[in-house]
């Protein structure tokens, strides 16, 4: 089964402006974790908006976990989301004013369900807390928590519920050699154990090799159109 | 609880001192707008409420504006007196009730002095036609007696059994010209407050404004150098002219004893033969027209007799401007209000496009961003408003005995104003405005930005 798949997906940010996005096809496989990578401007964040279905494309099918979620009503696609796919930013994870358990179980109330075996959400969070190393972190202001410590807390938050995919936008950007490496082995530790697939985008091409594939987006995106961060 | 509930609330208490001063700042525009109005409100009905349940304000043939002031708020001074036979004249009319004159023209540190009868404190009311009461001691008695208004008592530290000193000629800020220290009054009466004129002046009967005249009335004449000496007591010559008619002559006369009325020996008594004017009450109101036609055609003296209602009415239209600047006033206070509002909710939404970039990756929809920034937008605006409102009416509250006390200005605790409500809809609708559109931009951008958000 494929957890992800474009068809013919154009997309531009207005009618006047030429594509930033042309990809006649992509997919991923369930459970696979894919790097991507490409320099800036070459429309990596907004392929992710149009996968997290945050942006709509102008023509073409995004598809997630066997859905057409571009072809959903806005409050069918937002619950889609909540339901099947996790965020990592790069920084800027969490809501400063929850707690590190409330952070990690938001999803679910938005309506996320919790994984099998689990009675609530927070007994989840505290068991993938515990699994990524920062259930020491629980109690703690995240004011006070480490950028390493916010990332593993927002994979946490990425992977409750068993999500069928993780969209991690450079979440180890900002992090040291070791935290990085830390990092990614309990991300897809947890990713693996819950079934989920990953799409790693990053300039860090020295990471490319943990991952099942590699992919360039300029070998999928036609679109000469530079782009921006935040343009929009 | 609804889990955006939950939400809002957990921000609000994390950016409370942010919440606190957006509300601070809220609550600070609606107290100024209420307190702007309260005020425009009790000026209206301190002005309004000055007399009640007179039918008819009668007074020298002068101007319906001039009559009113000197009559009722003691500003000014009438052209000329009336004779007692004015009054008697009007007495006589089968549709009149009451008749209470007055005379007016003296001054005791600043406050009127109305020489008046006992009646005056029966028939004269004032806002919605509560009667005028005292705080202790009871109405004159005698010539040497004196009831004082509220201010003036409060003012001078005046208890009952005191004596005063009345003074010839009125001054805002003091003493009038000359001091009639050969007839001191005693305190009698204290009255209450009442928010109008009366609380800044003192009342003596007609006799008695007549014995401070008995001796200085001839220096008050002297110093204005139209008599010689003595004229002015020997009352009954100028009396005499008004028996025959010769209007001329009387004003004339009149106008040589000042305001205050003029005055004839009587079992050695000096009684009114002239007074100011006279307040009039009609059995049924109904006829105060025909009354005022007729009071204003007799061929007696020429007499003006107004409709207090009606004059106060064309005062207060002819005093707009001030109502108009309240108003500008309180115009600018919603417009800086509703600005300094708009200001507020909007940067404090800018600053969280970051959480909502949070909340819309973990799958909140355009519904809950919404109801979490336009509720909190709408929470702030309510905070504010009752805030607002709460410390202002608690400071009218207690503060309004001291304000009556010190201006004489009324501020009852009444419902809330039209203009309140389309104050407080205004703010919540910018409040309800602030939040749609930040809900929007949030939900249009915030996840682009947070997705685009580099080191």
């Amino acid at each position: 089964m494929q957890s992800l798949a474009l068809n013919a997906v154009e997309f531009r940010y207005n009618s006047k402006s030429a594509n930033v996005i042309s990809i006649p096809a992509m997919s991923m496989e369930a459970g696979e974790k894919v790097f991507m990578f490409g320099p800036s401007g070459s429309g990596k964040t907004t392929l992710l908006g149009l996968i997290g279905g945050l942006f709509l494309p102008n023509s073409g099918d995004v598809s997630v976990l066997g859905q057409v979620i571009s072809k959903m009503g806005n409050g069918a696609r937002d619950r889609f989301r909540a339901q099947e796919i996790g965020f990592i930013f790069q920084v800027f994870n969490l809501v400063s004013y929850l707690s590190v358990v409330d952070n990690v179980t938001l999803p679910c109330k938005f309506g996320r369900r919790i994984s099998a075996g689990f009675q609530t959400a927070d007994k989840e969070a505290l068991f993938l807390l515990e699994q990524l190393g920062v259930r020491d972190t629980v109690g703690q202001n995240i004011a006070d928590l480490s950028i390493g410590q916010q990332q593993r807390v927002a994979a946490a938050r990425a992977l409750i519920g068993s999500p069928g995919i993780i969209i991690a936008d450079e979440p180890t950007s900002a992090l040291d050699e070791d935290a990085r490496t830390g990092f990614l082995n309990v991300l897809f530790a947890q990713a693996k154990r819950e079934g989920s697939s990953i799409l790693f985008v990053s300039h860090d091409r020295t990471i490319a090799s943990q991952f099942d594939r590699s992919l360039a987006l300029s070998s999928v995106n036609k679109a000469k159109a530079p782009v921006t961060g935040g343009q929009v | 609880m609804s889990p955006i509930v939950v939400l809002a609330l957990r921000s609000l208490w994390h950016r409370r001192i942010p919440t606190v001063l957006t509300i601070l700042s809220i609550s600070m525009s609606v107290a100024l707008f209420v307190g702007v109005d309260k005020i425009r409100e009790a000026t209206r009905d301190a002005f309004g409420g000055a007399i009640s349940k007179v039918d008819l304000i009668v007074g020298p043939r002068s101007g319906t504006l001039s009559l009113l002031l000197f009559s009722v708020f003691h500003v000014g001074s009438p052209t000329h007196n009336i004779s007692m036979k004015a009054l008697d004249f009007a007495k006589a009319q089968p549709e009149v009730d009451w008749v209470v004159p007055f005379s007016l023209g003296d001054g005791y540190r600043g406050a009127s002095v109305v020489g008046t009868t006992p009646e005056f404190f029966i028939h004269y009311k004032y806002r919605d036609g509560r009667s005028i009461a005292y705080r202790v001691g009871q109405v004159f008695s005698g010539d040497s007696d004196v009831v004082v208004g509220a201010s003036v008592g409060e003012k001078q530290r005046l208890n009952l059994g005191d004596k005063i000193v009345l003074s010839h000629g009125h001054t805002e800020d003091g003493d009038g010209f000359v001091k009639h220290e050969d007839h001191p009054f005693t305190v009698t009466g204290i009255l209450e407050v009442t928010g109008t004129p009366l609380d800044k002046s003192v009342f003596v009967t007609l006799g008695g404004l007549g014995e401070i005249h008995r001796e200085i009335g001839v220096e008050a004449h002297h110093e204005e150098g139209h008599h010689e000496e003595g004229h002015h007591e020997e009352g009954h010559h100028e009396e005499g002219h008004h028996e025959e008619g010769h209007h001329e002559e009387g004003h004339h006369e009149e106008g040589h004893h000042e305001d205050h009325g003029s005055f004839k020996e009587q079992g050695g008594k000096l009684v009114a033969t002239s007074v100011s004017g006279f307040f009039l009450g009609a059995k049924n109101r109904m006829e105060s027209l025909n009354l005022q036609r007729t009071l204003n055609t007799w061929d007696g003296d020429a007499l003006l007799a107004i409709l207090p209602g009606m004059a106060m009415a064309e005062l207060w239209k002819n005093l707009s401007i001030f109502e108009t600047a309240m108003s500008l006033v309180s115009f600018c206070v919603v417009v800086a209000g509703i600005l300094g509002l708009f200001v507020s909710l909007y940067i404090i939404s800018g600053q969280r496009q970051r959480e909502m970039t949070v909340l819309r990756a973990v799958g909140a929809g355009p519904g809950a961003i919404f109801a979490m920034l336009a509720g909190e937008a709408v929470g702030l605006v309510l905070g504010g408003i009752g805030t607002g409102a709460g410390v202002m009416y608690a400071g009218l509250y207690l503060l309004s005995p001291w304000i009556e006390k010190k201006f004489s200005i009324s501020f009852p605790i009444s419902g809330v104003s039209t203009m309140d409500i389309v104050f407080a809809a205004s703010m919540l609708a910018v409040g309800c405005l602030v939040g749609v559109l930040a809900s929007f931009k949030a939900y249009r951008s915030a996840m682009r930005e947070g997705l685009a958000t580099r080191f």
